[in-house]
């Protein structure tokens, strides 16, 4: 059984489709980074593993839940599943401790007496240990990404979907932010993302997944795929993303 | 039997602000409670429920508060059923101040990003949880300014329950004129004691609506 | 509980009614006029004003905004008339009413005004336009429509205020309501009535407000 599994997923805004049969599936300890010019779709398949998107068709399922069954539990499926997005989405009236403590607490009833502990060991991962007093708005973006990642490494996911993370950050603070990612590829993290660095997916990622107009349009071990394109429409984009 | 207005008017008139201020509080705590459930209608995944909340606060900031307290002081009584005029204002003043209130608890709340939603949700947390550690204590920093400032409209409109015989600041004030036959220096007194009450919060609100814009 | 609600009394005295509609019709649109005219004025003189003029429109506008509209009727009305002012009714609620909405009309303004970015001034002093110009022709438009929504429920309050004055006795249609029901003794039919009036009303004033936005502020560009 695959970890993620993905069948002929379609998702429409009212007339505007934006996933045109979607399939697509993600072993354990696998790292798919997923290319593709603005609007094809990317995101939003990501967007649809945890849940957050409800689909119009097709299937989403998570090692052998479906993800888009109404009868499922999506409170404990995400559990397993963490999600980092483009604009951080900290809670900015929490401090660090706090904003990655708050689900561990109430969701999975760790005790107060071990959740400092937790944020801790998660913060040292990301190399922000000295921050865990500080609130969101004292710190970089890079530092707040950082801190979003180990919020939801706090809950010990499975599979960590990262949304265009590195987009909303100046240039200088992109480097640190992958640095952590690198890191917990290291660690055999699963993760899934949607991305524009394409030498960072050609160095870290097993597989590349390239979208073009809500499809797959083409997929592939991720050196070689970046190397030689079978498709015109990825080199297009290559040379596009690269020049 | 005409007398002067005296200090002791004044004095009468000050005590008599203490029945503005109950009238204010039982007010606020109506009207918080159902401009709370408005604000949770009016924000509602359920159209229909978001349509009751509309339709509640359109009709109610649609009429006149003079009308409510009609309507329960003197309206009510046909069926049989007397009416005090601390139950009639009470009434009155939660439908109005909920109206009000819900309405500016609705605009916090919507201020607050759907992606705050959305990043508690994809931690596991449920709507409930969502709400209670995410999204009510970043509303209630933007709730607060507009809320004391209502509190100024409440205050003041707490003189119309003079008309249904409720005997608070405005009443007092009509008392005492029919005592002293002194209209404009009684009625300045009034208007000088609740400029007193409203003012300050005026200020407060006011700075506190400054501080949260620096803040951001 | 054996009451059964009869309206037909109530319909019967419309014509009091429609004579009160008319009163209270008249004042609101009087003192929406008015009140803008104070608001502008006001709002002009607070945020561009001399030192000694801004001084006493802000002393008006807090006085005016933190003491209750009927405190302020009855100062005029029978306040007033022991310092030798003397006015009707109608007048004295008119003139209550518009010193009422004036200053909340010049608070409102006023954020509209300082919203306008100071680019705007100075590309209308570089052009050689007299402040007097620059106010009109380039700061109040976009001011005014900026605050529009906030003017417009303002002025929907006011008119469901305008009820106040059925304390002094103005026979607006609260007034008439309270005579009706002193003839019909069906005082929850009346009640219900003249609430459902004012709503219809309310509606109505908004509905207008929203066309006349259409008609002086959607269709033009403003530069903002």
């Amino acid at each position: 059984m695959s970890l993620v599994e993905l069948k002929d997923v379609v998702k429409s805004y009212g007339q505007n489709q934006v996933l045109k049969g979607v399939s697509l599936t993600v072993e354990k300890g696998e790292i798919i980074a997923i290319i593709g010019r603005s609007g094809s779709g990317k995101s939003t398949m990501l967007r649809c593993v945890n849940g957050l998107e409800p689909i119009q068709g097709g299937s989403v399922s998570f090692e052998g839940t479906k993800v888009n069954d109404p009868n499922t539990d999506l409170r404990k499926l995400r559990q397993h599943v963490g999600i980092v997005f483009q604009s951080f989405n900290l809670f900015p009236h929490l401090n660090v401790e706090k904003n990655i403590t708050l689900a561990p607490r109430v969701v999975k009833g760790v005790a107060p007496a071990q959740t400092r502990a937790l944020a801790e060991s998660v913060l040292r991962k990301v190399g922000l240990a000295d921050k865990i007093d500080a609130y969101p708005d004292q710190l970089s973006g890079g530092q707040q990404q950082r801190v979003a990642i180990a919020r939801s490494l706090a809950m010990q996911p499975t599979l960590m979907l990262f949304d265009e993370i590195t987009s909303a950050l100046d240039p200088e603070l992109v480097g640190e932010v992958l640095k952590t990612l690198e890191e917990m590829a290291r660690d055999g993290m699963t993760m899934m993302l949607v991305t524009h660095e394409i030498g960072f997916a050609r160095r870290v990622a097993n597989r590349v997944v390239f979208m073009h107009h809500g499809k797959i349009w083409e997929q592939g071990p991720a050196a070689d795929t970046l190397a030689k394109p079978a498709t015109p429409e990825l080199e297009t984009f290559l040379s596009a993303v690269l020049h | 039997m005409i007398r002067e207005f005296s200090f002791n008017d004044v004095l009468y008139l000050i005590a008599a602000m203490r029945w503005t201020l109950a009238l204010t509080a039982i007010a606020f705590i109506g009207g918080g409670i159902v401009g709370l459930a408005v604000a949770l209608l009016r924000t509602s995944a359920l159209a229909p429920l978001r349509w009751i909340g509309s339709i509640y606060v359109h009709v109610v900031q649609g009429t006149p508060l003079l009308a409510w307290l009609f309507v329960f002081f003197f309206g009510l009584s046909i069926f049989g059923i007397e009416v005090s005029p601390w139950i009639a204002a009470a009434a009155s003043y939660s439908i109005y101040a909920g109206a009000f209130l819900g309405e500016i608890w609705r605009g916090c709340l919507q201020a607050i990003s759907k992606t705050q939603w959305e990043a508690g949700a994809s931690l596991g947390l449920g709507l409930g949880a969502q709400l209670r550690y995410i999204i009510i204590p970043q509303a209630m920093r933007l709730a607060i300014p507009p809320t004391v400032g209502f509190l100024v409209q409440l205050i003041k409109n707490t003189s119309l329950a003079a008309v249904i015989g409720f005997v608070e600041l405005t009443r007092e004030g009509q008392l005492t004129t029919a005592v002293t036959f002194r209209p404009f220096t009684v009625y300045l007194t009034v208007a000088a004691l609740y400029f007193a009450l409203c003012f300050p919060l005026t200020q407060i609100s006011r700075r506190l609506e400054r501080r949260l814009h620096v803040a951001r | 509980m054996n009451y059964t609600l009869q309206f037909r009394d109530v319909f019967a005295a419309s014509d009091l009614l429609l004579d009160g509609l008319a009163l209270t019709l008249e004042l609101s649109v009087v003192t929406m006029l008015s009140g803008l005219v104070i608001g502008i004025t006001g709002a002009a003189a607070r945020v561009y004003g001399p030192n000694w003029l801004k001084r006493p429109v802000g002393v008006y506008v807090e006085v005016i905004r933190n003491t209750p509209l009927i405190v302020q009727l009855f100062l005029i009305f029978f306040g007033l008339p022991s310092a030798g002012l003397k006015f009707d009714a109608a007048t004295a609620a008119m003139i209550a009413l518009s010193i009422n909405l004036g200053a909340y009309s010049i608070e409102i303004l006023r954020a509209g005004l300082e919203a306008i970015p100071k680019s705007q001034i100075e590309a209308g002093q570089s052009l050689g336009m007299t402040g007097l110009q620059i106010f009109r022709y380039v700061i109040i438009f976009p001011a005014l429509k900026l605050m529009y929504p906030a003017l417009a429920s303002q002025f929907v309050l006011l008119m469901l205020a305008t009820s106040v004055v059925s304390q002094i006795s103005a026979q607006d249609l609260f007034h008439m309501a309270s005579i009706v029901q002193s003839r019909t003794f069906r005082d929850f039919e009346c009640y219900i009535v003249v609430a459902a009036a004012y709503l219809a009303l309310a509606l109505v004033f908004r509905l207008l407000f929203a066309l006349l936005y259409q008609l002086v502020f959607a269709r033009r560009t403003s530069s903002r």
